[in-house]
């Protein structure tokens, strides 16, 4: 049997051995051997990357999956009890692939960037646990076990987030980040049992049964019905919490508080995509909740254009990173609800690549400008740092979708498949290629205002400008380079490059086959138009980002200006912070107001009011007894004489009531 | 002689017993407070007399017995009490026990 | 009306000393002066005496005699007539105060000889004399029979030992008060004592002090009387 255990397994020694070092070092100054810890950190999930690649051989060729390995008894669910058990089919194997292999590199990173930081092993460590929660996510064979990693990975994205807590505002917005992924999992959470119950008596949470019931007639039937669209719309949350989707988006940006690997790994190559994967596992349920579907891509194209026009007005170049994938997350999200699994998954796939490189690169310039991320203060970096400005780029052309580069390819799918889904898709097309001019606007702006624009740099700093140490640049490189042939497994244009596609039709053909004959009532029609509606849409897609970087040169060129005016400040201020004020004022306000209540109504007046009261009611009848008492002894003497009486003569009743 | 009547025995500790504890409820004087108290053990005493004879074998000794304790504990009784008196009366200098009506506030 | 020549001397005692105890009890009950109610109280302790003598338990009349009327009562007196109380014409007797006093005790009283007249006691012919050789062989032998009641013994003797300590600790405070600390009637320039920091009725006091203890050390039961004069 082979050892899929080892996949997860490997990054959680990892975390083990770092964690205790780190606890055990807690008292040094220095902390643990840094060497040994950055090996040990970075061996693990490249351990974790060569057994996926064996498995990935392993079913390459004979069939499709292995079959799912039980671990051991878990849950008293069902019939059977629900284990926990691990399965690798062709979608885990592409998720793992590229989350092992980015994972590994940006591991190596971070030993570059996080090494002279007092808690490296700390880091490195978390790093270690986020990538074995991340592992098990996707390799469960169940909803339990994919919402084990679904938790790990949040809780490490608060670890990672607020990794530098002693600044407060890292704490928040950790803890904001926290806060919204839990609301998505509740979501989850809830969507799970609908399904459970929706499922009936063969109510089962393991994704091959599910898939199998769903893709049977009884499952069929349920399409549309209140619980299965319940379930979507519930999951959907979580997957919106976790993917940063409207309404949940807003820890997203925030989350950039971290350091700068956390936000290349986490917040754009592999947390932010476990929303797709998960509704890609369950495509058979939600293709069967047309609502559902709508209102996915309805999300997804506002979140896809609220998170382009953020990006272009942030100056912190983070943020504008951070923007830019909240807003390929709305393209892929837009892909899903047309019923385009698979090209939904491609984009994530190449956009693993070309965020990460932006990311890293953009981490590389901040390291080497001393932790300086406003990109007032940038420029002309080009010919300081080439190695990193190669990289950048790359996924720079990659991100614009010019021809040939991987984002190109899924990008232009993605706009394809949306032509295709009717009225409504056509209508959100326009705006995904509006929103893919914005794109290209901001991605170029971003490139100007950092490398090709006149220095801004502070001169001190500028006379110390170096490119970042091989352990640093030679990820970005590789990643960069990545990131443009990434686009070779799926050529849309060319009907037989399409290596992507077929590798997951086993896993979801028999989903997307019902959203395409809802679609197309003609099937035979199909393939006549496919060829020059492609390149149609690829002309349109080319255009507009050939357009979005002539605008962005006209506009950006020379730098920003000196000041910038206020109504555009004005703006930028709230669209950025719009969202948040509305939720303080929906959710927090009346939250607080109701905490208030509580401490001040109930707690205070009712509960210690109604103690008190007791106490004081014990206080006054002893004040009334109190007045019985005669300060004169042989008063009290005689008043107790009383009692001694009234009882004498109770018991001797039975007595005397003979004489009476 | 085995010939006096048991009631009239009990009758009398009652008697006593009722005047005793008329001395302690009434009397002012703290000292009366304590014979009053003595007198009501006294009473007591009498009373456990009287019933040993209607007892038989070894059950009456209980009530020749019980007597011994009792005038122990009177004796104790009385030792802490008078104490308690040249307590008191070092206070306030006066045998009253009106006079002390305030201590209780 | 008498079986014979014996019931008729039992009845003509125990009128005798019912008639003497009543009295003492009643001269108690309205005496103004402490010492009068004392020697009544005596008086009533010396007829139950004699009472207890008729009722076939001598130990206990000795025992009365000798403890109560003589060790009891001998404290008692001492007490008074150290503190010096004379008859107290000030403060009535009886008073609006007294009639509860009064009037609860008698009913109790009455109380307990009407369940008395519904339920008549009489004499068993098997009971047994209340002799010491009864009594100790009562209450020291352990055996099948009985465990003897000496765990009592023991515990009345300790509970003497604490009153001891307790009468001692209550009376001997107040005389570590320091001489210059106002106590009542003030100094007529005190000659410093022996004893250090006594009050002003120190010496008085500190007699009664040591006779209280001496007092206390009197009162075993049964052993002979040891009145120590003042240890100072």
């Amino acid at each position: 049997m082979y050892p899929l255990w080892l996949i997860p397994v490997l990054p959680l020694l990892g975390f083990a051995v770092n964690g205790l070092l780190s606890l055990g070092s807690a008292g040094s100054r220095r902390g643990p051997s840094r060497g040994f810890v950055a090996a040990f950190a970075v061996a693990m999930p490249f351990l974790s990357f060569l057994v996926t690649v064996g498995a990935t051989a392993l079913i390459w060729n004979s069939g499709q999956a292995i079959p799912a390995q039980r671990l051991w008894e878990w849950l008293p669910l069902g019939v059977d009890g629900l284990a926990f058990g691990l399965q690798f089919d062709r979608l885990t194997a592409l998720m793992l692939l590229f989350i092992t292999g980015i994972g590994t590199l940006i591991h190596l990173y971070s030993v570059g960037y996080m090494r002279e930081d007092r808690g490296f092993a700390r880091f490195m460590a978390y790093l270690n646990l986020f990538m074995a929660s991340m592992i098990i996510l996707v390799l469960g064979d169940s909803l339990p076990v994919t919402f084990l990693g679904w938790e790990g990975v949040g809780l490490c994205s608060y670890l990672l987030i607020g990794f530098w807590h002693q600044d407060h505002a890292n704490n928040d917005a950790a803890r904001k980040a926290f806060v919204i992924n839990r609301i998505g999992d509740l979501g989850f959470l809830l969507g799970a049992f609908c399904l459970w119950v929706a499922m009936g008596s063969e109510a089962s949470l393991r994704y091959s049964d599910i898939a199998v019931f769903f893709q049977g007639d009884a499952g069929r039937a349920l399409a549309g019905t209140p619980l299965i669209v319940a379930a979507c719309a519930l999951i959907f949350l979580g997957c919106t919490g976790k993917s940063a989707q409207l309404p949940l988006v807003t820890w997203l940006p925030d989350a950039m508080a971290g350091p700068t690997p956390v936000s290349a790994l986490i917040h754009a190559a592999t947390m932010v995509t476990s929303g797709i994967y998960l509704l890609a596992r369950l495509s058979d349920v939600f293709v069967l909740s047309p609502q559902v579907m709508t209102a996915i891509t309805l999300i997804g194209c506002a979140t896809a254009l609220y998170g382009a026009i953020a990006g272009m007005v942030q100056w912190d170049i983070k943020k504008v990173l951070a923007y830019s994938t909240v807003s390929q997350l709305g393209f892929m999200f837009m892909a899903v609800g047309v019923g385009a699994f698979d090209v939904a998954l491609y984009h994530v796939f190449t956009h693993a690549f070309f965020k990460a490189t932006l990311f890293l690169g953009a981490g590389s310039v901040i390291h080497a400008l001393h932790h300086e991320q406003d990109m007032r203060r940038m420029g002309g970096l080009a010919k300081a740092m080439p190695v990193t400005y190669s990289s950048m780029w790359f996924g720079w052309f990659a991100i614009i979708g010019l021809p040939l580069g991987s984002g190109f390819m899924s990008k232009d799918l993605i706009l394809e498949r949306l032509w295709v889904a009717g009225p409504l898709g056509q209508g959100i097309f326009l705006i995904a290629l509006l929103t893919a001019l914005l794109t290209a606007i901001y991605m170029s702006r971003l490139m100007y205002y950092v490398f090709w624009s006149p220095s801004r740099v502070p001169a001190e700093t500028r006379a110390h400008l170096h490119e970042a140490p091989f352990v640093m640049a030679a990820p970005v490189l590789v990643l960069g380079f990545a990131s443009m042939v990434a686009g070779s497994v799926w050529f849309g244009l060319i009907e037989r490059l399409n290596g992507f596609e077929v590798w997951l039709k086993p896993v979801l053909s028999a989903a997307q086959n019902v959203v395409a004959s809802a679609h197309l009532p003609d099937p035979a029609a199909a393939p006549h138009d496919h060829g020059s509606l492609a390149w149609v849409v690829a002309l349109c897609g080319v255009t507009a980002a050939v357009l979005g970087w002539i605008i962005a040169r006209l506009l950006f060129k020379r730098g920003p200006k000196q000041s910038e005016p206020a109504p555009l400040a004005g703006f930028a201020a709230t669209w950025t912070n719009g969202l948040d004020r509305i939720y303080d004022l929906l959710i927090v306000r009346p939250l607080q107001a109701l905490a208030w209540v509580v401490a001040r109504v109930i707690d205070q007046a009712l509960l210690t009011g109604v103690l008190k009261g007791i106490g004081e009611i014990a206080g006054f009848l002893g004040e009334g007894y109190a007045t019985c008492q005669r300060s004169r002894l042989r008063v009290s003497v005689a008043l107790s004489l009383i009692g001694v009486v009234a009882v004498t003569a109770y018991l001797l009743m039975p007595v005397l009531s003979k004489a009476a | 002689m085995n010939a006096i009547d048991p009631n009239l025995v009990q009758i009398l500790a009652a008697v006593l017993f009722t005047l005793g504890l008329a001395v302690a409820a009434t009397r002012r004087n703290i000292f009366f407070l304590l014979m009053g108290v003595e007198l009501m053990l006294n009473a007591v005493n009498l009373s456990f007399v009287g019933f040993a004879r209607t007892f038989a074998g070894q059950g009456s000794l209980l009530g020749h017995l019980s007597p011994l304790f009792i005038i122990a504990i009177a004796a104790a009784a009385a030792c802490v009490g008078l104490a308690m008196v040249i307590c008191i009366v070092r206070n306030r200098d006066s045998l009253d026990s009106d006079a002390y009506a305030e201590m209780k506030e | 009306m008498f079986a014979d020549l014996n019931q008729l001397l039992g009845t003509i005692y125990f009128g005798l000393f019912a008639v003497i105890a009543i009295t003492c009890a009643t001269g108690l009950l309205l005496a103004r002066h402490p010492i009068k109610g004392a020697i009544c109280l005596i008086g009533v302790m010396l007829s139950l005496a004699g009472l207890y003598a008729i009722l076939h338990s001598p130990f206990i009349a000795v025992l009365q005699v000798l403890v109560y009327a003589g060790a009891i009562m001998m404290l008692l007196v001492f007490v008074i007539m150290v503190l010096n109380q004379g008859e107290d014409h000030a403060v009535p007797r009886f008073d609006r105060a007294s009639v509860l006093g009064l009037s609860l005790p008698v009913l109790l009283g009455a109380l307990v000889v009407t369940t008395l007249r519904q339920v008549p006691l009489a004499n068993d012919a098997g009971a047994l004399r209340g002799t010491i050789n009864r009594i100790s062989e009562a209450m020291f032998t352990v055996g099948p029979a009985s465990s003897g009641h000496y765990l009592l013994f023991e515990f009345g003797g300790l509970l003497l030992l604490t009153a001891l300590v307790g009468a001692v600790m209550l009376a001997k405070r107040g005389l570590d008060r320091p001489v210059d600390e106002p106590d009542g009637p003030k100094a007529h320039g005190a000659m410093p004592h022996a004893h250090p920091g006594h009050a002003d009725r120190g010496t008085a006091l500190v007699n009664l002090h040591d006779q209280a203890a001496a007092g206390s050390t009197t009162v075993t039961a049964g052993t002979a009387v040891d009145v120590t004069t003042g240890a100072h």
